[in-house]
């Protein structure tokens, strides 16, 4: 015996072929008869999963059995998370990135790896084989001796390329006042810190977050704008006196060798 | 009555939260809450937030309409049109029901959480930023093309639509996207965590239209989304698929269109009946009149969605001309049998009066406006023949059947499960307010659209011109006057849901009564608002009433 | 009816593994419309143009065979990876997942590297659009793929899938299987019917 969703699902998914068939007979056309005959085999398909997720049967109980009080499904309430939010900023961030540039694609997508790992991480450590022990471990073993190192290595780098990104992006002036309001705003917040007496630590994450995305944010846009036109100031030829000692000849040889390899020092003779 | 007992303390070798990389433990906040019943009301605050701004939008291009001469013109027309036209159709409804969803569905199946909490939160948090994107597109570009319908009205002579165009894409994709993951979870839900005992058939009304909702959407949406990565290549790269030139193409883009949004725009109504359903049983004091017949029905209508592609403007003209109608008529059917139902199991002598029946009422007085528009219809001499397409007379129908009437059944579920939601009923003077102002506003908008139809006037024109538009401007006054009453009883529930939010927090438990209707159903059998993992215990289900038949159990003598 | 008793709760109902495939292969089902949306779309434009694939465009079958082989392989490794799983041999379920995880990429790399060595590009004509929209699809779903070997093999790393508990096992096994045959479908339309 079918259950009713499964009875419903065929019901949908034969509603759905007729109509494929019917239409494609009437007009012609292949596009709607394959889309449509597409969404016919996924209600199938979705009906075939009710067939198969339970018998869809109520345990037998006899008629004087007194009623009694059972747990509810479904296991433990999740714990409270970031990633879910970090994902949608991500998700977010590419679909700006479908409207600028492929860099901020790869920005993307390098946000969504990380929500992947860091959902990833807090829901196996909330399964209930992570006791504490293992976590201490993982702790000991993986994330401290290779994580760190990496971790903080990778975080230097982000923040010294995206700087990088805007200060090649600014002009003279504009990277000298960036660069002194960057090293300001440091010194501060870090005054500010140390002077408040208690911190709560959400708010100090919250803090450095906001920072560290500002500055990638930063560095994104200046990496799109591009560099600033950079002017190589036009080098003299050499036409002093060699040190004493130094052989003329010798120092001929090799011009005339870094001549041949197209360098375009010259020197005279004393 | 709850079935609440005190929790049996933990076991001591229980899992330590202060595991590797764990220790970032978060608190529970609005930003990283993977509570369903959070998650459900910020699903329903931003649906109402995106509509409120589709309105303000609707009553501006409405306000040029009811004067000769026009402000906003051509393209800035266009877009605003297709601003109002997908914050309307996709930012409110499918919310509002989806919230109404993530709260309700474990609760009413007996479950603790649903399948994937934390997707859910992710469903909402890219829907609401994909909304915010929207939004964006409009105000710092200039997307082009009039609306989502017709997105090959623009230039292809070059390469590269503006960015404004390539956000509006990417925005609805995510949108897209996100309604499927929702629905995956949902399905999922009903599917695998119902209490034992509760077959599908006992499943309550409202989670069974859920259940139909999630199979139809993950069937039609990923239709949109595919349409929408072509059209996204398309106008990024200019690669000319969709050129006007090319009918085979802009059919292709009417069928990836209307492949969804068919289904889609009906499909408010499923949710809508099922919570109908819940709310009709629990108020009349009595089981459902055929409650398998009525599950049926319910499904039978997002079955039916389907066959409603051809209604399609440039599709119709290559089917049968009857077969539009025919096609919408029967959606139409298992509606007004199952409203026969609900009319079949209220006895006057033991209803009870309650705000949420007054918009059942509303939803009924909607759609018989609208059958009764659509039988007079043919009579008259509309635009585009017998269809109306390309008739004012065809806004009307939208205002009414297709966005009134689920709009005021959403609104009549959010205030029947409002003391499970806010954990206080909302105030019912209030109610009766928004009832009035809500039912009013789509009558009159509607109504206003209706005769400027019937009078011979177009749709979707930036200002009325010729010997009649003295006329239209008058019945266009009338649908400003309509979308003002709107937008007053939106802000009216507004002011309500926060009025009873704060009341709620400062009212002693005794004042927030798990079940204040004595029903039947399993979300009554937990506190208002309920704990984190909504039930400590629910009674056994050996019905599709089983807090009733607990209710018998203990007033029967030993 | 009799009166009641107040039994004892039942115990805490532990979370049903399978919840995970059945989610899985709810999204399957969307996956596998969207190719299918692609595919009237190709099938429409191929039947209102005269000349389809344009003059021009060779797509070579070396490519296309590598390509189908890494899926093939790919889809193969999930079902290996349940196998394992369910003798309890952690290790071998382990390199399955691993392998799976690996090809996955390989054939995102591949896809990769055939799309910018064609002369095709979506802005040159309506066929550009189709075949680039057809791998991006095919490349996204690929890389989901990839992410649900990963975090099978992390969780089975950690112990979490069992052979009491294979859900897991069965998600990353069906949905490695989803990604194998939406290659497919691109490689019957745009490679094999053209």
């Amino acid at each position: 015996m079918l259950p009713l969703g499964t009875k419903a699902l065929f019901a949908m998914a034969f509603l759905t072929l007729v109509t494929s068939v019917a239409y494609g007979m009437a007009t012609n056309d292949g596009s709607a008869t394959t889309v449509l005959g597409f969404a016919a085999a996924g209600a199938f398909t979705l009906g075939l999963l009710v067939l198969f997720a339970d018998p869809d049967r109520a345990p037998w109980v006899a008629p004087d059995t007194p009623l009694a009080q059972q747990s509810p499904a479904g296991g433990r309430p999740a714990a409270p998370s970031a990633w879910p939010l970090a994902g949608g900023v991500a998700l977010a961030v590419l679909v700006v990135a479908a409207a600028t540039d492929a860099v901020v694609v790869v920005t993307a997508g390098l946000l969504m790896t990380l929500v992947g790992l860091g959902w990833l991480f807090q829901h196996w450590s909330e399964d209930e084989g992570f006791t504490a022990r293992y976590g201490l471990r993982l702790k000991e073993r993986l994330l401290l001796p290779v994580g760190l190192p990496v971790g903080v290595f990778a975080l230097v780098a982000v923040i010294a390329i995206s700087l990088s990104r805007v200060l090649l992006a600014l002009s003279d002036q504009g990277t000298r006042i960036v660069a002194f309001a960057v090293a300001a705003a440091i010194i501060l917040s870090g005054f500010a810190i140390a002077a408040t007496e208690r911190m709560a630590r959400t708010a100090l994450l919250l803090l450095c977050s906001f920072a560290l995305l500002a500055v990638v944010g930063a560095g994104v846009a200046g990496l799109v704008h591009g560099e600033r036109h950079f002017v190589t100031p036009h080098t003299k030829p050499f036409h002093g006196h060699f040190p004493p000692g130094l052989n003329p000849t010798a120092v001929n040889a090799v011009t005339a060798a870094s001549g041949a390899s197209g360098a375009s020092t010259t020197t005279s003779s004393p | 009555m709850t079935l609440t007992v005190s929790r049996p303390a933990q076991p001591p070798d229980a899992p330590s939260s202060e595991v590797a990389g764990a220790s970032l433990l978060l608190p529970e906040s609005p930003f990283t809450t993977s509570d369903h019943k959070r998650i459900g009301r910020y699903y329903i605050a931003a649906g109402i937030l995106f509509v409120l701004v589709g309105t303000a939008i609707a009553l501006l291009l409405e306000l040029q309409l009811s004067s000769s001469g026009a402000n906003i013109t051509g393209n800035d027309y266009d877009r605003l049109f297709s601003l109002h036209t997908t914050v309307s159709s996709l930012l409110f409804l499918p919310l509002l029901f989806t919230g109404l969803a993530t709260y309700l569905v474990p609760l009413q199946i007996g479950a603790r959480r649903l399948a994937f909490p934390r997707l859910q939160a992710l469903a909402f948090w890219g829907t609401f930023f994909g909304g915010l994107c929207l939004l964006g597109s409009y105000t710092f570009g200039k997307p082009n093309g009039w609306g989502i319908a017709y997105p090959t009205a623009l230039p292809f002579a070059k390469a590269g639509a503006s960015r404004a165009t390539d956000l509006w894409c990417g925005a609805l994709m995510l949108i897209a996207l996100c309604s499927v993951l929702a629905a995956a979870n949902l399905f999922t839900t009903v599917l695998k965590l119902r209490a034992p005992g509760m077959t599908m058939v006992r499943v309550p009304a409202f989670s069974w239209s859920v259940l139909a909702v999630s199979a139809a959407v993950l069937v039609a949406t990923p239709v949109f989304i595919g349409g929408l990565l072509l059209l996204y290549l398309d106008e990024h790269f200019g690669g000319g698929l969709f050129r006007p030139t090319q009918d085979h193409a802009n059919l292709l883009w009417q069928h990836f269109l209307w492949l969804y949004g068919r289904p889609d725009v009906y499909l408010v109504v499923v949710p809508a009946l099922g919570g109908l359903t819940d709310v009709v049983a629990t108020h009349a004091r009595r089981p459902l009149l055929q409650s398998l017949a009525a599950k049926a029905l319910i499904f039978a209508v997002a079955v039916l969605c389907f066959g409603v592609l051809a209604s399609g403007q440039s599709i119709e003209k290559a089917v049968l001309l009857p077969t539009p109608s025919v096609l919408s008529l029967l959606v139409a059917a298992p509606i007004g049998l199952l409203a026969l139902l609900w009319l079949g199991t209220i006895r006057p002598a033991v209803l009870r009066f309650h705000v949420s029946m007054l918009y059942v009422l509303g939803f009924l007085v909607l759609l018989l406006a609208g059958a009764v528009n659509g039988v007079i219809a043919p009579s008259q001499h509309l635009q585009g023949g017998l269809t109306g397409a390309g008739s004012a007379w065809t806004v009307g129908q939208v205002h009414a059947v297709l966005f009134g009437a689920p709009t005021l059944a959403a609104f009549g579920a959010i205030y029947h499960w409002g003391p499970k939601i806010y954990g206080k009923a909302l105030n019912a003077i209030l109610g009766v307010l928004q009832w009035l102002l809500l039912l009013g506003g789509f009558l009159l908008a509607a109504l206003g659209s209706w005769l400027a139809g019937y009078d011979g006037a177009p749709w979707h024109v930036t200002t009325y011109t010729g010997p009649d538009a003295h006329s239209w401007f008058a019945d266009a006054r009338i649908g400003v006057a309509g979308g003002v009453l709107v937008a007053l009883g939106l802000l009216v529930f507004v002011a309500n849901a926060s009025m009873t939010w704060a009341l709620a927090r400062k009212a002693p438990e005794d004042d927030r009564p798990g079940d204040p209707y004595e029903a039947s159903t399993l979300e009554w059998a937990t506190s208002s608002p309920p704990p984190e993992d909504d039930f400590d215990v629910i009674p056994d289900v050996r019905s599709d009433a089983p807090l009733a038949d607990w209710r018998e159990a203990e007033s029967s003598p030993t | 009816m009799a009166a009641t008793q107040l039994a004892l709760p039942s115990g805490e109902r532990k979370a049903d593994p399978s919840v995970a495939v059945y989610g899985i292969l709810a999204l399957s089902v969307a996956v596998l419309v969207v190719m299918g949306t692609l595919v009237g779309a190709y099938l429409a434009i191929r039947a209102g143009t005269k000349v389809f694939p344009p003059n021009g465009v060779v797509l070579q079958d070396y490519y296309s065979n590598i390509l189908g082989g890494t899926a093939l392989i790919a889809g193969f490794g999930g079902w290996w990876a349940l196998y394992a799983v369910r003798r309890d041999e952690r290790r071998q379920a382990v390199v399955a997942l691993a392998m799976t995880a690996f090809m996955d990429a390989a054939l995102i790399n591949l896809m990769t590297y055939v799309i910018r060595s064609s002369a095709l590009s979506p802005r040159t004509d309506a066929y550009g659009v189709l075949y680039y929209a057809f791998n991006i699809a095919v490349i996204a779903i690929t890389a989901t793929g990839m992410v649900v070997a990963l975090v099978a093999m992390f969780r089975v790393l950690g112990g979490q899938v069992t052979s009491g508990e294979p859900g897991v096992g069965w998600a990353a096994a069906w949905y490695g299987t989803v990604v194998t045959l939406s290659f497919l479908i691109m490689y019957f339309f745009i490679y094999d019917l053209q």
